[in-house]
């Protein structure tokens, strides 16, 4: 059939369903090899294999018919015990897939299956089950009873195809001879004696008549029989052929059809896009309410609100975890093994980092490459590894971790290393680089030549890389994303591949920042404090070291910079005050020096033309409230300009640990408004729900009863985030506070996150800069948090209204010299 | 003041402008819009030729000073500038010069070829010169307005 007229977007679909079963075999596949007993795990292959023949055969595509048919039956046989999982099977069905991913390519670029019958495959397919062609050709009358794993109508499960009596998930219309022996729960329920024929061609004929439930719900449906029958008889049917039913299929992952949905990219692409020029008139709004009633900046509140909950909606239905570009690694790491002869094992941790989608797209090819190289030229073969006391077994390790503003990817192996010496020279012979550049060079500058295009080392060209196209196209794959690729290898222990990228979500929070007469936006994710220093305090706390400054900040000496210099700007004269932005460049935080921090703001990363990005210190510009244009500054590479905290090229093992065990404080992070907000969980007793209702004020002052006492509330949002207390949005979440040294108040959250373990050392406290209430700030998931001071908390409700209403969200960020509270104790 | 009677030959649109008392044009085929002076943001640390940034409806634009980039003596005079927006193969910048000109169709077969003495900087911009009217109009490229990825 080549034509599909109407049908063309049954058959997209078909495509696109057909292509998610066969990464979810590939990896079951790859689980049963390692446990090849679980019957649980080939019943779940067996199911999704038959889904796609099943619709397959409804769209009338024969050569995927045909070929998923094979394939099944040689499921069956292992599933009924007939046959061992062998390496031979699992390597045959991974092919299967692979030709069945060609066929839907050919199928989808041409509109046909093509010319190809794959019959080498075909022939080991049937070797393999036993030289019994027959079975291989006619679906038939063997497939009756231990179908029904995919049709029971009782679990709720990934919509299957199972033959053609039920509704077929792509079409959900019955052929048209309306059963014979692909009516499989409609025969199972006459054979059990459940129903009547009659009945059974009853359901039938309604579901010609264009009803679109599955056949047992028909039958439900119709009186004939009832849900628990169904479900009986189908336990007993698949107890007979020893599966189980009941517990979820181990190893392999949730059907991602029950989880999530399917979204036209497009609008998507639309909705994020307008949510970004929300946030900007949002943004302008809030500048206008500066100048007018309080009732406009109320509505400006809540419209602040609504745009921050719906933008983060938004931009997560783009974020994908890491582990979708991991996806096909493991089986490419076995195909790569057996041809490479090594033996060979991946690691990933990680993967739960999300990042947006297209960094997804642009990172999987590149990883798919850098994993083969690892094995191919990385990994030592066995013997050679046994020589030199390491294990047989290769490890390969990727793992991704957060860095302010940047993902680290991290394709790590234990194999030889990389001789920089044999690179130089392999790089001089191929006329890349002369002698003499190389005689300067260090040895991770050598390292790096492979990098350059043109090389190679593969003395002939294998099956799996080394066409001479290899690093480098990974190297400009990555810059396309602005990334960054480095390599870092120490002989005979092992070679590291470290991708950087930079997180250009459309929308970050940022503080908005003022440097003689121009403003920047500087990302919080890099930003880990804020120092404000004013009059003595900028001569008393910055020393001199020859003519580099340095602020004592706790035990530490902070480098600093300034701002002017880094970006040959004048630098500003008599100053009288300053604000350090501490910020941390992998290990080494510094401080950068500027005039002030007048806001935080989200703002919308806008990408920058060549030119500017050339300049290095910027990571993107976007619109401020006014309508102006604003830079967005990269942390990390005015870190790198201003030769301060180099990053250590890393070993192949890096461990980015946090302080554990006694150093660690264990602090409750939650949501209010737009801020994370930590509290420190030896502060509090435990969480609740209240209803709204039961909240009783006085005035300002609001309290609930709880087991037998008032219990004060203090409304976060109101206190930190300046929107008032929303009441009508269901149960409260409240945080109650320990009695133990005081009075027990409630505070309530919009959300409450996690509980994550934070290093004392590392979360600051706030040098002049607090509002009573916030004693420091920590980065957590790379969010800025800031931590409260329970008891400043407990004191303010104890003091009464007067002392809320002093709680202005309105100077935010900014020192306030006439703040009472002000801390300016390091 | 251009449509010329020569009949048949194919002829190119160009928008033209000046910088100082040099009369350039463009291929309107890569002029997007024209527009007044703009609230521009500089970039601190880019060489002089990036003018700065500017908003355009929610685009950042990056504007380069042809002045510069043409090495031309600077202003002396306090007068307005304008913009002229242009599509560059993946990006879009704008063109700060001191007036547009008019909209002019010039036939194809008549651009003459930069002379060699003009200066180098010049005439790796440069496609070619019309005459026109008492003066000349020298067509410039587009896409070699932007410093070079040469030049690093």
């Amino acid at each position: 059939m080549t034509d599909f007229g109407g049908d063309l977007e049954l058959v997209q679909d078909f495509i696109v369903e057909g292509r998610e079963a066969l990464d979810v075999i590939d990896e079951s596949l790859l689980s049963l090899e390692n446990s090849p007993g679980d019957l649980g795990l080939v019943a779940e292959i067996f199911r999704r294999m038959h889904s796609v023949k099943g619709a397959s055969g409804f769209l009338g595509l024969e050569r995927v018919e045909s070929l998923s048919h094979a394939g099944e039956s040689l499921l069956a046989r292992v599933r009924d015990g007939e046959l061992p999982f062998t390496e031979a099977i699992a390597s045959a069905l991974l092919d299967l897939m692979d030709v069945l991913r060609e066929l839907f390519t050919v199928l989808e670029t041409t509109g046909s299956e093509g010319t190809e019958r794959y019959e080498p495959l075909r022939a080991t397919l049937e070797q393999l089950l036993g030289g019994d062609p027959a079975a291989a050709d006619a679906p038939g009358a063997d497939e009756a009873p231990p179908a029904p794993a995919a049709e029971t109508p009782a679990s709720d499960e990934a919509p299957t195809a199972a033959g053609v009596g039920d509704a077929a998930p792509v079409t959900e219309l019955p052929k048209a001879d309306g059963g014979g022996p692909k009516s499989m729960i409609g025969r199972i329920l006459v054979d059990g004696n459940l129903i009547t024929e009659a009945q059974l061609q009853a359901a039938l004929v309604a579901k010609q008549g264009g009803d679109k439930r599955r056949l047992g719900e028909v039958l439900i449906a119709l009186g004939y029989t009832s849900q628990e029958d169904i479900e009986q008889l189908v336990t007993a049917q698949l107890a007979q052929v020893g599966v189980e039913v009941a517990e979820p299929p181990s190893g392999t992952a949730k059907a991602t059809a029950e989880s999530s949905i399917r979204v036209d990219i497009d609008l998507l692409d639309g909705i994020v896009g307008l949510v970004g020029e929300l946030v900007l008139t949002r943004n302008q709004i809030v500048q206008a309410a500066d100048e007018d009633t309080a009732t406009l900046g109320r509505r400006t509140s809540e419209l602040a609100y609504i745009t921050s909950a719906l933008q983060e909606q938004a931009l997560r239905t783009r974020m994908q975890r890491v582990e979708n570009a991991w996806r096909s690694l493991p089986r490419v790491l076995r195909d790569v093994s057996k041809v490479a002869g090594k033996k060979a094992q991946l690691e990933m941790t990680g993967e739960g980092i999300e990042l947006d989608r297209t960094i997804i797209e642009a990172i999987r090819d590149p990883l798919v490459h850098l994993v083969r190289n690892a094995v191919d030229h990385g990994l030592e073969p066995a013997d050679e590894r046994a020589a030199s006391g390491k294990a047989e077994m290769g490890t390969i390790r990727l793992s991704a971790i957060q860095d302010g503003g940047h993902v680290i990817i991290e394709v790590a192996d234990d194999g030889g290393g990389i001789d920089p010496e044999r690179i130089a020279t392999a790089a001089i012979s191929k006329n890349l680089v002369t002698a003499d550049e190389v005689a300067t060079m260090s040895d991770a500058e050598k390292v790096n030549l492979i990098l350059t295009p043109g090389f190679s080392m593969a003395k002939q060209v294998t099956k799996i890389s080394g066409r001479g196209v290899g690093m480098d196209v990974v190297a400009s794959n990555i810059k396309e994303i602005r990334g960054t690729l480095e390599i870092a290898s120490q002989p005979g222990i092992g070679t590291a591949i470290r991708l950087s990228i930079p997180l250009t979500l459309a929308i970050v929070p940022a503080l908005v920042v003022t440097c003689g007469d121009e403003l920047f936006a500087v990302p919080q994710a890099s930003v880990v404090e804020l120092v404000r220093l004013q009059g003595d305090d900028l001569t008393n706390r910055i020393d001199w070291i020859h003519s580099a400054p340095v602020l004592q900040l706790r035990e530490q000496l902070l480098p600093l910079v300034e701002m002017t210099d880094v970006l040959d700007m004048p630098r500003v004269a008599d100053r009288t005050a300053a604000t350090i932005i501490v910020v941390q460049s992998g290990d080494q935080p510094f401080g950068i020096i500027v005039d002030r921090v007048t806001k935080a703001e989200e703002v919308v990363v806008k990408p920058l033309s060549r030119q500017v990005q050339k300049v290095g210190v910027y990571a993107g510009a976007t619109v401020m409230g006014d309508g102006s244009a604003a830079l967005i500054l990269d942390v990390t590479a005015i870190a790198r300009l201003s030769s301060v905290g180099m990053t250590a090229v890393p070993g192949p093992s890096q461990s980015t640990a946090v302080a554990d065990g006694a150093d660690s404080e264990a602090v409750l992070t939650v949501s209010v408004g737009k801020r994370r907000v930590g509290l420190a969980t030896t502060e509090l007793e435990r969480l609740e729900k209240v209803d709204p209702a039961t909240v009783e004020w006085s005035g300002n002052e609001a309290v609930v009863q709880y087991r037998g006492r008032l219990l004060p509330l203090l409304f976060l949002g109101e206190v930190i985030d300046g929107h008032p207390p929303l009441l009508d949005e269901g149960p409260l979440r409240v945080v109650v506070t320990s009695e133990e040294s005081s009075t027990s108040i409630g505070l309530v959250v919009d959300q409450v996150l996690d509980v994550v373990d934070i290093d004392p050392g590392t979360a600051d406290r706030l040098g002049g800069q607090g509002r009573p209430g916030v004693v420091g700030s920590v980065v957590a998931d790379g969010i800025l948090t800031e931590l409260l001071d329970v008891p400043a908390l407990i004191a303010m409700v104890d003091a009464g209204p007067l002392l809320n209403s002093a709680m202005s969200p309105s100077a935010d960020s900014t020192a306030s010299s006439s703040d009472p509270a002000v801390d300016t104790a390091a | 003041m251009t449509i010329s009677n020569v009949p048949s030959t194919a002829v190119d649109r160009y928008c033209t402008f000046w910088v100082g008392d040099q009369h350039y044009g463009l291929n309107v085929a890569s002029v997007r819009e024209v527009l007044q002076e703009q609230s521009t943001t500089s970039v601190p640390a880019a060489s002089a030729v990036i003018g700065g940034l500017i908003n355009l409806r929610g685009e950042i634009v990056t504007a380069v000073d042809l002045r510069c980039r043409l090495e031309l003596p600077a202003r002396t005079d306090e007068g307005r500038c304008m913009n002229i927006v242009v599509n560059l193969e993946d990006e879009v910048i704008s063109l700060v010069v001191d007036a547009v000109g008019d909209v002019v169709d010039l036939p194809a077969d008549r651009i003459e070829p930069v002379p060699d003495t003009v200066p180098a900087h010049v005439r790796e911009v440069m496609l070619g010169v019309h005459r026109s009217g008492n003066g000349l109009i020298q067509i410039l490229d587009a896409t070699k307005l932007v410093p070079g990825d040469g030049t690093d």
